[in-house]
């Protein structure tokens, strides 16, 4: 399966995160078609394109939105999970910093569709450099009249705002997301009543990842027909894949869904030494190894079956020894979801802390050593 | 220190971002840390005042994130990543490193007020891997050696730059970049380095591309 770069097409064109560099490749002319529809036929093609979340769950983003209930006489607001820390998964941040337009005008024509005139980007704290450029494009797009009253003459009022966190890896759960940007501690709250009903300041409210709202304006613009020709037919569609661990080129890589991890791994130059046999994959929102079944398919479906849940992204490649008798890794993301009160959140409770043998479900304070093996690995 | 007129009135502009005032509490609490260098009791009651809460709630929230600290922070931030990734291919290594060369442990100022270090989790950069921060921007793809070199530039008064941000300016200029995130450095640095293009690379060099267009069958 080749690759097939479109979220990522321009990225080494250095002006592509400015206004003039995103439109010189066509950029807001989605937009501009999109305002001159009915929202609830944005709402249907994105249905009819099949779109899943691109941030673990895999949800179907067109009903998700269609959950928002219309005439409710309640303000709707969009919210956008650009909190990205989990362990392997490491797209999100890389979308915002070279191509932040891409998530500007997927967020101006979602807010449309749901009829939201208030839209929020929650970056976490620790990426500076993603936030001001992500900020840079909202003024950016409000200077050009995309953003604010009555976008391009269209009636439709919207305010964007880019917000900040603060340091807490349970606010990439949705509902955590939520509270804290509430202002208050980012605890989970209980379903029901879920956000599309009761939200952000209990109104209507969808939640989206960062790679999802970046896909809207590529599918509004070239069509449901051109999206499904990728991927498959329960996963249509293309992925941005951070590939890391130990290969030979780690980066970032987009493809079709349904591409195998032997395929990306090709792409990415191989495992490094001579691990190409026995490459780890790792699942990123679970950290369960899928090995040694290196020719599993990055589909959704699959890994919901394999795993319970399909995860943000596919990409942590790791040696063999890992795999051997590796409980390393799962020690090391325990440390991290030990140290906050993680454990409430549902795919690491289902994933990864249930799996594990139960003398490393508390982990003291303080990383573990690194294996001698893997010691060896390292780059002198 | 008291917090001053201004910063009070750049509090109630983050405020008037919101439909709910509450809301701008992280960004607000950001903003103290940029004029007190910590989460000071003052910031925490300037807070409680804008936005019509109880100091007790205000500290509720602060003590919750890690971002937020209650000692000087001093002038750098630093920061190594020790999960999954980034300790599989070093970060360990770098924190020792930095440990060593700065005499604190996790979480720790160092006397002189020049440095904090702090082992952090996930960055969300594993293809960078290790990873270290500098006032939150990133150094990518450090050794022990790089990473130490980092700091003592950084403590002689050198210039040093993000490998994907701007030149390090300082913590506290950060944390108001946090509140503020229109700070005039988006065009300063390019973050988009070889390996965010790495498969785009690899696809010219193959000659692939995505259909613009719908393909028949």
């Amino acid at each position: 399966m080749t690759l097939t770069p479109i979220i990522t097409e321009f990225w080494d064109d250095p002006t592509l995160y400015t206004l003039d560099g995103y439109k010189s490749h066509g950029g807001y002319r989605a937009l501009a078609s999109a305002l001159k529809q009915d929202p609830d036929a944005i709402i249907t093609t994105i249905k009819d394109s099949g779109l899943r979340g691109r941030g673990g769950a895999g949800f179907p983003t067109g009903l998700k939105w269609s959950f928002v209930p219309q005439n409710d006489g309640k303000p709707h607001y969009l919210v956008v999970n650009a909190d990205e820390s989990e362990p392997g998964a490491c797209k999100d941040i890389p979308i915002m910093m070279a191509n932040p337009h891409a998530l500007v005008e997927g967020v101006i024509i979602s807010s449309f569709a749901i009829r939201a005139n208030h839209a929020f980007i929650y970056i976490r704290g620790e990426v500076p450099e993603a936030i001001r450029r992500v900020a840079n494009a909202i003024e950016q797009a409000r200077a050009a009249g995309l953003i604010g009253k009555n976008i391009l003459g269209s009636g439709f009022d919207l305010e964007v705002v880019a917000h900040s966190g603060a340091g807490a890896y349970i606010c990439g759960e949705e509902t955590a997301l939520l509270d804290s940007l509430e202002g208050f501690r980012g605890q989970p709250r209980l379903k029901p009543p879920f956000p599309a009903v009761a939200g952000l300041y209990a109104s209507p409210t969808v939640i989206n990842n960062v790679e999802t709202i970046a896909n809207i304006p590529y599918i509004v613009d070239r069509g449901v027909d051109w999206f499904r020709q990728f991927g498959t037919e329960k996963s249509p569609g293309f992925k941005v894949f951070a590939v890391s661990g130990h290969v030979n080129r780690p980066g970032i890589y987009e493809a079709p869904l349904g591409i195998t991890m032997r395929e990306l791994l090709d792409y990415a130059g191989g495992m490094r030494d001579a691990m190409q046999e026995s490459a780890y994959p790792v699942h990123d929102t679970i950290m369960e190894g899928l090995a040694p079944q290196t020719a599993l398919l990055a589909r959704f479906e699959e890994l919901s079956a394999a795993m319970g849940a399909p995860g943000a992204d596919l990409d942590a490649l790791l040696g063999p020894r890992l795999a051997a008798g590796g409980t390393w890794p799962a020690v090391r993301t325990l440390g991290l979801r030990n140290g906050q009160p993680h454990f409430r959140q549902r795919p690491a409770a289902h994933g990864l802390h249930h799996r594990a043998p139960r003398s490393l479900r508390r982990q003291p304070p303080g990383p573990a050593a690194l294996p001698a093996a893997l010691q060896r690995q390292l780059p002198q | 220190m008291a917090i001053s007129e201004a910063t009070r009135e750049q509090m109630q502009q983050l405020a008037a971002r919101y439909p709910q005032p509450r809301s701008a509490l992280l960004p607000m609490l950001h903003l103290v840390q940029s004029v007190e260098g910590e989460v000071t009791t003052d910031g925490i009651e300037a807070c409680a005042d804008v936005l019509s809460i109880t100091p007790a709630e205000v500290k509720a929230v602060s003590t919750f994130y890690t971002m937020y600290k209650r000692k000087p922070v001093g002038k750098h931030h630093i920061g190594v990543c020790i999960n999954t990734l980034c300790g599989l291919l070093g970060g360990d290594a770098v924190y020792d490193a930095l440990s060593e060369r700065l005499g604190v442990g996790h979480d720790q100022p160092t006397a002189d007020g020049e440095f904090w270090l702090e082992r952090i989790e996930c960055q969300a950069a594993c293809t960078h891997a290790p990873v270290m921060t500098v006032d939150w921007e990133f150094m990518d793809d450090v050794t022990p050696t790089s990473a130490v070199d980092i700091v003592d530039r950084l403590a002689r008064g050198e210039q040093v730059a993000s490998t994907r941000g701007p030149v390090i300016r300082d913590f506290r200029a950060t944390e108001h970049t946090l509140a503020f995130p229109l700070d005039g450095l988006a065009d300063e640095g390019n973050p988009v380095d070889a390996k965010m293009l790495a498969g785009l690379a690899v696809a010219k060099e193959r000659g692939m591309s995505a259909p613009r267009s719908t393909q028949e069958g």
